[in-house]
């Protein structure tokens, strides 16, 4: 089986030379294998031994609705047709105020929530009190603690059960998501549309901008990436020049990427 | 020996693959992670906001010295971005930058910063020249928030059109920040008979400096003008003749009656360019039946789109030019259709009410602007090319009439009997914004909005 018989052009030589090789075939297919496994094994106690960040516990769809409560800003307190959602699930009982409080709008519905990846149980942490999340919120924003009888606005979070959720399905509909995380979205929201300048003829159309922003403890930006463009760049534009003077936002719940989507709809 | 390297060189790419993949296992959910671990927070402005502008006053250079003039055209292009409503100057008082425009340069800009301070989104400087008999306008738009200029342009007029001048320089303003140029140095035109005859008058488009384009005894009517700005096609109804077609120009174009030998001793009448400026559709009416036609423009060649025994009127260009919006009875009732430029592919779009006409077709091509009858009186609504949707633009106890809109799109032309006689009116795409252009000169009726001027 020399190599020399390769350019012969008989059936058994060439037969011979494909034996031949079947045989360094073989070993290189073990060399392989063995390095897949290996890698396989590495990836195995990389995600066993590696230290995992701790996601914020997000539920998959989150909706807020705006509540008047004593002492809320006055944009914040129009007066609405349209008060509850009548298809939302009863609130989970506020803490105990002076009056029962209408609900004045549904304000923000991300389209697109996302499932945090599955992680091992954790202790499941104490849910600040609406009060303690509205006084940080005024804290941030500069406002003043109001006086009891003026309407304010506070948020109030129904979570749907999460298809993965780490109380293995225990959860019930209504339940209130992290209010430091919802006082920090109404406030950036607030604070982005002081800043936000859309023309009525961009309103209503069917653009939207995604980008993630990288924000810092403080809530400086500390640089945004455009991950999916609308068809207009005009409006690209828009919301380029909104993030130049967006910084520094409210202070997020935690440093890092946060997935922002623009959409130039009217209404709350 | 090649076929030994050849096996060879599979077998390392068999193992790279392998690695490659390894290692894109862990690596691949952690990118998914850091892209989407915390959720979405979607922001939506509320309500509309106009751009804040701060406008400089512009450097003036030309001859003879006028020290008004720089001050008057801030004035005008300030007026020019109001009429248009996308960018709003900014109360001088504002500023913490300077008032005046520093010589124009190729440099970027340091105070940036105060602008965006003074809350203004837009910043524009400038420079006036003069050349010969014409007046020049030299500009620079900036973004203020990014510190990048959007636009350095150079327009220039005869020195009677610096008003039009500095209009021009505002629309370019607005394209600048919105990628729509705007429509304040436009022109409206209308059948008056503000002077006894009824008329064709050129006014601009916020309603100033109406002059008559026509001036003979007959009685004109449907307007509609040349794609490049320069004339103006109407139809003229004599006493001792059928209806024909005539041009009125500026002068660059050949005025006097349009293709005089066609269809001779029958009634030609609403002429209306398709974008090109090659063809025109016209309407003709051969023993009581009217149908509508296309002619080239310069061959004369006659093409007949319609064929039904019904009446059919009213043809609309498409903005692409393909296809046309027109009003037939061939239902038993007056309704928009649209068909193909060879005539094919006719489709009713209007089924609400029983008397829709006067379709004008958006230049965004998204929408089709008609007039229904309601109770006697007339509303304007749009429908959309698919003929699936239907909404009420205006309405009103007296009557809205023969919509037109503007080239940018952000506004229609219309005239209403709402205050007694026929005036014309303005309002935004959206309904809002009422204005009233014409007042207590006679019936102002069938305006027909300008092109862009070139």
């Amino acid at each position: 089986m020399s190599v020399s018989n390769i350019n012969t052009n008989s059936e058994p030589e060439s037969n011979s030379w494909v034996n031949a090789h079947e045989v360094a075939r073989r070993r290189s297919f073990v060399r392989a294998l063995v390095i897949s496994f290996a890698l396989h094994l590495a990836v195995g106690f990389y995600f066993v031994f590696a230290p995992q960040p701790d996601p914020i516990r997000t539920p998959s769809v989150i909706s807020v609705r705006m509540v008047t409560m004593p002492s809320a800003p006055p944009a914040a307190a129009r007066p609405s047709k349209k008060i509850a959602p009548t298809d939302a699930p009863e609130p989970e009982p506020l803490p105990a105020k002076p009056k029962p409080m209408p609900v004045a709008k549904k304000v923000i519905l991300p389209k697109r929530a996302v499932v945090t990846k599955k992680s091992k149980p954790k202790p499941k942490p104490k849910p600040l009190e609406y009060d303690d999340a509205l006084a940080a919120l005024r804290a941030e924003l500069g406002e003043e603690t109001p006086p009891a009888d003026v309407p304010a606005v506070v948020a109030e979070v129904e979570i749907p059960v999460p298809d993965d959720s780490d109380t293995g399905g225990a959860q019930a509909s209504g339940q209130t998501a992290d209010p430091k995380f919802v006082a920090w979205q109404i406030a950036t929201l607030r604070h982005i549309r002081r800043i936000l300048v859309v023309p009525k003829e961009f309103m209503d159309r069917s653009l939207s901008t995604d980008l993630i922003v990288t924000l810092s403890v403080t809530g400086e930006v500390l640089g945004y990436e455009i991950t999916r463009a609308s068809s207009d760049p005009y409006w690209e534009d828009i919301v380029r020049r909104a993030w130049v003077r967006a910084s520094p936002l409210p202070p997020p719940p935690t440093a890092g990427d946060w997935h922002f989507q623009f959409v130039p709809e009217e209404g709350n | 020996m090649f076929a030994i390297q050849l096996q060879k060189l599979m077998n390392v790419r068999i193992a790279l693959v392998v690695i490659a993949v390894s290692l894109a296992i862990p690596i691949a959910p952690r990118l998914a992670t850091a892209q989407t671990q915390n959720p979405v927070v979607q922001i939506s402005p509320g309500r509309a906001k106009a751009f804040q502008v701060a406008l400089q006053r512009f450097r003036d250079l030309a001859q003879p010295a006028n020290a008004l003039r720089a001050d008057d055209l801030r004035g005008v292009i300030g007026e020019a971005l109001e009429f248009t409503g996308v960018l709003l100057p900014l109360d001088t008082l504002a500023y913490l930058g300077s008032e005046d425009s520093a010589p124009l340069s190729n440099r970027g800009r340091t105070d940036c910063p105060d602008w965006a301070a003074s809350g203004a989104d837009a910043l524009v400087e400038g420079e006036i020249r003069s050349s010969g008999g014409e007046l020049q306008i030299s500009f620079s738009v900036w973004d203020t928030a990014r510190c990048i200029r959007l636009l350095s342009k150079t327009v220039s007029r005869v020195r009677p059109e610096a008003t039009r001048l500095a209009r021009t320089v505002a629309d370019m303003i607005v394209e600048a920040f919105t990628g729509t140029r705007g429509c304040a140095a436009t022109e409206i035109a209308v059948v008056s008979n503000r002077s006894g005859e009824r008329e064709i008058y050129v006014m601009d488009a916020d309603g100033r400096r109406a002059r008559a384009a026509t001036n003979s005894p007959s009685l004109k009517s449907f307007p509609s003008w040349l794609p490049d700005a320069n004339g103006i096609v109407y139809t003229s109804y004599t006493r001792d003749g059928p209806a024909g077609l005539f041009m009125t120009s500026r002068g660059r174009v050949a005025a006097g009656r349009l293709f005089p030998r066609l269809l001779p001793g029958y009634s030609k009448f609403r002429g209306v360019f398709d974008p090109s400026g090659n063809y025109l559709a016209i309407v003709a009416s051969i023993k009581g039946v009217s149908d509508i036609y296309t002619v080239h423009r310069t061959s004369g060649r006659l093409t007949r789109l319609t064929r039904s025994p019904a009446i059919e009127v009213g043809p609309s260009w498409s903005p692409d030019g393909e296809q046309l919006a027109f009003v037939s009875d061939r239902s038993g009732s007056p309704q928009i259709y649209t068909m193909k430029r060879d005539g094919s592919g006719v489709k009713r779009i209007t089924f609400n009410g029983h008397y829709n006409t006067a379709p004008a077709w958006s230049p965004d091509g998204q929408w089709i602007a008609y007039e229904t009858r309601v109770e006697g009186q007339f509303d304007i609504w749009l429908v959309d090319p698919s003929g699936t949707t239907s909404v009420p633009l205006i309405t009103h106890r007296r009557s809205d009439e023969s919509p037109s809109w503007s080239p940018d799109g952000r506004k229609l032309a219309f005239s209403s009997t709402r205050r007694g006689k026929a005036d014309i009116y303005l309002v935004d795409r959206n309904g809002e914004n009422l204005q009233r252009l014409t007042r207590n000169l006679g019936d102002n009726l069938s305006p027909a909005w300008g092109p862009f001027p070139r």
